[in-house]
This record gives C-alpha cells, structure tokens and sequence, in this order.
C-alpha cells in the first residue's frame, strides 16, 4: 500500500514537471521571471507619431515632473527622431525634433540644464558623414522645456560634424560637447551664446564593418564635478616613437586616458588617471578603450563603466584616482549606469547593436552580479531610473520596447499581472 | 484508514492532474488516414541504427526536377525517439545534418552531403555541429544548392549560466554543385546563430538570412564575399522571412503587419497593412505572397497594390491554434497546399493535409498523415507535392520499433500526388 502511495506522488510530480515545463523552459539568459514588471512599444507603427524606425532610444533622464524623458534617433531609413516621456506605464510623445531641425534624424545625447529643461545635442546618419559630397550642415544643441513646451535651437557646432555627447555646467552656464567624426572639444556659453573650440581630443579611426561605417574612439560621454570640470577619456600622442631598435611604431600613442579641462582653460590635460583594461583583451587599445558611460556617486566621485573591458570603475576627480571594481560579464561596453530605488548601482552592458544584460553592483557590500536579459533579441542602450526607482531598459532598435525592471524600486507597487513575453505564439515559443 | 486516504488523495491529485495536461489536447474528427510515399533520410548511422531525428528546413525544387530535403539529428539529444545514448562516442559528435533528393524520374531518394562535413566543423560536445537545418534549402538557376546550419538553443549560448550548447559556431552556408560534386563553403554569416532563413537573389548575386540569435537579418554577395549586418527585425514571426520576385524581404512586425527591406536602398519601412501573423509563407509567379499563421490562419498579399485576403482558417476550426509551418503553391492549379498541425498540435489525431483551392477560396482535407510535423513544402514540375517531414519511423503504414523496442524518430520526404479534380477528392 505504502509503494503504491509512493508510486502514485512520484507520478503526481512528474506530471508536474510536464505541465510547468513550458513555464521554466525560457531562455536561460533570462532576467528571472517576474522581476520585469512589464514592456511596450515606444514605437507606433506606420501610423505614427513615432514610427517604426525612429524609436531607438539614445538616452533617458528623470525630470522634476516625474517622467523620464527620452530621446530616440533614426535607424536605417528612418527619417525623424523624438522626444517622448514615459511613467514606467506608457510613452507620450512629446516632440518631433527633425520638423524644427529638419536635417537631423539623431538626438544623440541629452542632459539636464537649467531650471530642469532638457538640453539635447543631435547628429545624422555615419553614411551621410562618409559621403563626401554630403551638405550636412552639422549638429545642433538646442534645449526644451517639458512644462511650458518652449524649444530653442542653439543653432550648429561645428559644420558638417554631428555631435556625440553632451554635459551642462549650470554654475558657468556651459554646455560642453563634442563633435563626431572631428573629434573636437567645444563648450557653448547659453547666456552669451559664446561657441568656443578647445581643440581636435581624438583624431577618430574610420572603420567600415559589416557594411556599416564608422569612426571609433570620439568621446561618447562627458562628465562635470560640481566646480565645473568636465572629464571624458582618449589617448595620449606623442606622434611616432622609435623603439630600442630605432624602428618607427606607435608607442607614443596610449589608449585610455582620462583628462579634464578646468572651467576657464583653453585646452583639456591628462589627469595621470587610465582606464582600466584587460591587457590583451583588445588588438584596439587606443580608440576602445575609454569611458562608455559615468554617473556621479554620494562622496564626490563617479562611477564609469569602460569600453573594451566592460569593467566598472570609480573615479576620484579630486585625486586622479581610478579604482577598478572589476566586471560582472564577459562582454565589453558597461554602456549606461543609474541608481534603482534600493540604492544599488545598476549597469547595462553589451556590445553596441547586440543583446544586453543588466547588472547590478551593491556599492555598499561590493557585491557584483548580471542579472540577464529580458529575451535573446532585446537591444538596449540606455537604462534609467524611474520615481520609485525601477529601472527602465530602452531598447535601441526599429521597434523599440521599454522593459521596467521592478525589484529595484523603493517599495513594492502592485502593478498588475505578470509580464508576459512579446509574441505570445510569435517570438521563439515555436519552432 | 489512514494509508487509504492518503492514496485516495494521492490518486485525485494525480487525476486532476491528468485532466489538466488532456487540456492541452486538441479535439479529434473522423477523418480517413492515407499513406503518401515516403522517402527515408538516410545516414547518420551509429552502431546499426540511424540518429536521424528532426527536421525544420523548407525545400526546393532544383532545375531538374529534383526536390532537395534534410534530414537531421536535432543534437542528437532529442527529447523523444532518438538514438542518442552514445552520442558522445560518434565520429561526428553532436549534432549534423544530411542532404538528399529526391529524382522523381527513377523514383529514389540519394543522400548526397552532410552539413558538418561540408562546413568542416568538428562537432563535439563543447562545439556541437548543425543539428539540422532550419532555413530554406534553395536552388539558384544552375542547380546549385543553397544551405545553411542550426542547432536548437543556440541563443543561449552566451549567457553565464549556458551550459550546453556551450559554443555552436553558427549556421554555416554552403554551396553545392550537383554537376561537380563539390562544395562551397561561404562562412558563418552570424557567428553563433543558427539561421532561419535563407534567400538567393541572383540578380544581386546576393543571399539574404536571418538568424533566430538576435533576430538579425544578413546578406553576403557570393561575388565579393561581402557580409552586411542590417537591423534586428522580425522578432515576432523569428523564425519566417519572405522574399518576394523583385528581391523584397518581408518580416513581420510589432504592429500586426508586416516590415519590407528594400535591397536597392538597404532601408526598411513598416507597411500600412494588417495580418494575421506570420509563420510560413510562399511567392507565387505573379508576385503574390501567400502566408499562414502559426495559428493557422491563412492570407495574401499583393505587394504592388498592398492588398490584404484573408482565406479563413486552414482547418476551419479559428478558434483552436493549428501550428501550420508549411505551404507552397501550384501556381498552374491555382491551389495552396499544406500539412496542418504537428508538433503536438493536431486535431485529428494525426496533421492534416489541406488544399486551399484559389479559384474558389475552398479547403479541402484529403486526409490525415501520421507524422509529428512538416516544415517545408514545395510543388514539383508534374503538380506532385511535397513535404520534409519527421515522423516515427514507418514501413507500410505501421511504426518501427529500433533495437530497444522502442517507437523512434527520423526524417522524410512525403510525396502526395494530388487529383487534378479536385471533386475527385473523397
């Protein structure tokens, strides 16, 4: 009687496991289930406002009025670029850029400015920059205001450059940024409307792969200390060096190099401070190896996360000091850093037009982990914190989704039923 | 007392639970079975007895008159019917594909290549090699033929916690020439990716894939050897493209419809229309793209004009989901054909073949077919129609048991030859 109960259990369970198998047998790189709370389109279709092929999203910030903001650029073919704001439910759209900036598809990078307005900076398509016979008339910085819609264009940087990053020194009123490909440093005086050039900071390396054109190394972020010193990375070159030998190599030229320029200076310098990297790890250690992304931290200093290494490292301006926290993944690019709502440092990494993994780094323990990914197809470039402090991971694609991360937030919020996987009968359910 | 009321309740739970899973099941009808020729995958072999398995790839016609299918080992770890206990022990180690045809001329179905060989992957357990090929099986107008590698998984490769597969190399493609016997290799366009896709566009002397590892959509010019990586797209169908007569390529997309990529301007543009879904798909000579749904649900398009038909369900029945990932079409007879259900969908017990008459916009069902699914269909010169199947192993209508007396899986080519009246149809 007694094997016979057993026997009748062991079938009860493995009956179990049959039907709760199609439940487990996700993809195993998944971010656990239940933990994104959910996802949507930012995209509208061929119906618009923002159509397919204008929603990857280059940044997203949380303003006063407890949206985040974001900015998209257009993909392969893809001829306007937007504004939107979402509350972790929905995107509104906010603004077509490209019909007040009619030559630019791409808002590359945005910063809070004064007052709480976004201060944005565009740039166009990397093939229009290849053409020589291109009439790009180059990047704009412009700013907008959520609450009272007032939009103005700061008008062109540097003509026929696009512009690659921006950061705003509200206490000078200065916006810094840098062109692309050119590589130059500029800062833009809001008050004055004083456009000043500080000089070529990378001289980029052309690239074409996989039938797509590039130019590697320009600076993709800057960051400014409350004084008012803006940081980014690049190389030292000291032009071509002999070696022991007397044969010319490039010796002179080191890769990773973090300098600032002092509010007031004429030219940025090399602070003594190197990016950390994997020595070996790359054959490209002068244009990959930089700062992929930065993040003010509590005592002063700023968390960045590298290129080539996908190393998470903090960085003590008042020192020069860089501390290598190390790496929670095997990949390289630790492209977009923000704080959830439990305090954690939480990172997205993944090389540029791939899947990307969440990670996250408990400043208080140390501790470092990957969290996954929300599905093998998931593209994303930015992350950013919600008001409660849930982590928003925008995709980067035609059709881009926001995925909302929600075991970061500062309290639990019922938000209905579990997310559900796009394409129920659709993506990978089916062979 | 106490023991039988705890078998009582032991045996409840398990019933309830039985009752749970038979909910999954789908209704049967009455509905006769016919037995179509069946052409076995051979190779493969390991002590006696064949690894085939499984098998996804869509099938072609080649100048000849010939029709081109695989035949797979799916891992060789398949989860139902394989021989895969010593899967470690074999020469090819883990995973491969073999590629037949079959001449309708002399009746016999020739084993001519295996995938992994041709792509000079030493497959094995860390490295496993193509467990079939999931793509299109394609002929250029020379009687070349176009194929490119898979294996089940591959997308988790990279994760952390991936533990097998733990580095598939990614679907190799490869050419082969029947008039020389010999064999190109053109690379792995997508490096750990198995591919779902593949199109030849002579005219740009170009093939175009799309792999199910980031959904990423390639093409190489067979002349340059020039590889390009376009957008991810098609992350809801994952697993269809089309290509239509001008070299267009079709995913579908998050708004119901369907993405074009034009290959002149390398640029894509989401069409203002809707479907019902996308899982399977067919051209017809006048550029007419035929699609079903991986519910079952059966449509057109006309790309010139954008108009959309919808033909209704495959099976009638629109409220039950029938995994249809096969159709082709006979563009002369003006039919669709199709094996309905399959991998564990199936309403009559068995998959159903089904004709869609154009003219009339009529299905017709002669019949059910034992086999587990059908994933690539294609209409041969004389009107005969065709499927790459995986079944259980079978010989005049009654399954084989292998040498542990067990049912198994392998793969096939089923040959219907359909009345020309099709009142004929009983």
């Amino acid at each position: 009687m007694r094997n016979k109960i057993r026997i009748y259990w062991l079938l009860a369970a493995a009956v179990l496991t049959v039907i709760t198998l199609p439940a487990h047998a996700q993809r195993r790189g998944n971010i656990f289930p239940g933990l994104v709370m959910r996802h949507y389109l930012i995209a509208d279709g061929p119906e618009g406002p923002i159509h397919g092929g204008e929603s990857a999203v280059t940044d997203m910030l949380l303003l006063g009025d407890g949206w985040v903001y974001g900015s998209t650029e257009a993909t392969w073919g893809g001829k306007s670029c937007h504004i939107f704001r979402t509350d972790s439910f929905k995107v509104e759209h906010v603004l077509n850029l490209t019909q007040r900036l009619s030559d630019q598809p791409k808002i590359k990078d945005m910063d809070i400015g004064p007052g709480g307005i976004l201060v944005g900076v565009t740039t166009t398509y990397d093939e229009t920059f290849d053409d020589p016979g291109n009439t790009y008339e180059g990047g704009h910085i412009f700013s907008f205001d959520p609450a009272t819609k007032a939009f103005v264009d700061h008008g062109v940087v540097s003509r026929g450059n696009g512009l690659n990053c921006v950061a705003v020194d509200t206490v000078h009123t200065r916006v810094y940024t840098v062109t692309y490909p050119e590589g130059k440093l500029f800062s833009f005086d809001y008050l004055t409307k004083e456009l000043k050039d500080h000089g070529v900071v990378m001289k980029p390396w052309r690239v074409k792969d996989l039938g797509r054109v590039s130019w590697r190394g320009v600076p993709k972020t800057l960051f400014i200390t409350d004084e008012g010193t803006v940081y980014f990375s690049t190389y030292t070159d000291k032009g071509a060096q002999k070696d022991d030998q007397g044969d010319p190599t490039n010796i002179g030229t080191q890769g990773g190099r973090i300098f600032r320029l002092r509010y007031g200076d004429d030219r940025p310098v090399y602070t003594g401070a190197v990016v950390p990297t994997q020595t070996g790890m790359d054959d490209d250690p002068l244009y990959e190896c930089g700062i992929a992304s930065a993040i003010r931290a509590a005592d002063g200093g700023f968390w960045c996360g590298t290129v080539t290494g996908g190393f998470l490292f903090k960085f003590h301006p008042s020192t020069s000091t860089v501390i290598n926290k190390g790496k929670p993944f095997q990949y390289w690019n630790l492209r977009s850093l923000a704080y959830g709502g439990d305090g954690r440092l939480y990172m997205l990494g993944g090389r540029d037009y791939d899947n990307a993994w969440l990670l996250r780094y408990d400043t208080m323990t140390g501790s470092i982990e990957c969290l996954g990914w929300p599905t093998h197809t998931t593209q994303m470039g930015v992350i950013c914190a919600d008001k409660n402090g849930r982590i928003l991971m925008a995709e980067n694609l035609r059709s881009s989704y926001i995925w909302v991360y929600g075991e970061s937030g500062r309290m639990r919020v019922d938000d209905g039923p579990e997310d559900v996987p796009p394409g129920a009968g659709g993506e990978v359910r089916q062979p | 007392m106490m023991r039988a009321i705890r078998a009582a309740a032991a045996f409840t739970v398990l019933i309830v639970m039985m009752v749970s899973l038979a909910a999954y099941a789908q209704p049967t009808k009455e509905l006769k079975q016919i037995f179509p020729k069946m052409y076995l995958a051979t190779g493969l072999e390991w002590k006696g007895e064949s690894t085939q398995n499984t098998n996804w790839n869509k099938i072609c016609e080649d100048p000849k008159g010939r029709i081109w299918w695989a035949g797979g080992d799916h891992w060789g770890t398949d989860r139902a019917g394989g021989v895969y206990n010593d899967r470690y022990d074999r020469p090819w180690g883990f995973g491969n594909t073999t590629v037949h045809y079959y001449d309708p001329k002399t009746d016999k179905a020739v084993e001519v290549f295996e995938l992994d060989r041709a792509s000079a992957i030493y497959s094995n357990a860390e490295t496993p090699g193509h467990g079939k090929i999931h793509s299109n099986i394609q002929s250029d107008s020379k009687g070349r033929i176009w194929a490119a590698g898979y294996l089940g998984s591959s997308y988790n490769h990279e994760f952390t916690n991936a533990y097998f597969p733990k580095s598939y190399a990614g679907g190799a493609l490869v050419r082969y020439d029947p008039s020389t016997d010999d064999i190109d290799y053109f690379g792995i366009p997508t490096p750990y990716g198995g591919q779902v896709a593949l199109y030849l566009d002579e005219k740009r002397t170009t093939v175009f894939g799309f792999s199910v590892d980031r959904a990423r959509f390639w093409s190489v010019n067979y002349e340059t050897m020039e590889l390009k990586h376009y957008e991810t797209n098609g992350r809801f169908g994952l697993r269809e493209m089309i290509m239509d007569n001008n070299g267009r390529c079709y995913f579908v997309n998050e708004y119901q419809g369907l993405t074009r990529f034009d290959p002149n301007t390398e640029t894509f543009t989401d069409l203002p229309i809707k479907i019902p879904g996308l899982r399977a798909s067919c051209v017809s000579k006048d550029n007419i793209i035929y699609g079903i749904c991986s519910l079952g649900f059966v449509w057109s398009l006309n790309p010139k004009t954008l108009e959309v038909k919808n033909y209704g369900h495959v099976v009638n029945v629109p409220d039950e989901g029938v995994y249809t990932p096969n159709i082709c079409i006979d563009d002369d007879w003006q039919r669709l054909y199709f094996i309905a259900g399959g991998h564990g969908v199936t309403l009559a017990g068995m998959p159903i073949l089904t004709i869609l008459d154009l003219k009339t916009g009529r299905f017709l069902w002669p019949g059910k077919i034992d086999i587990d699914g059908s994933y690539g269909a294609v209409v041969g010169k004389d009107h005969s129609v065709y499927f790459g199947c995986y079944a259980y192993a079978q010989k005049n209508g009654k399954r084989l048991k292998n040498s542990e007396g067990k049912e198994y899986r392998t793969n096939y080519l089923i040959k219907y030859e359909p009345p020309r009246n099709l009142e004929d149809i009983k």
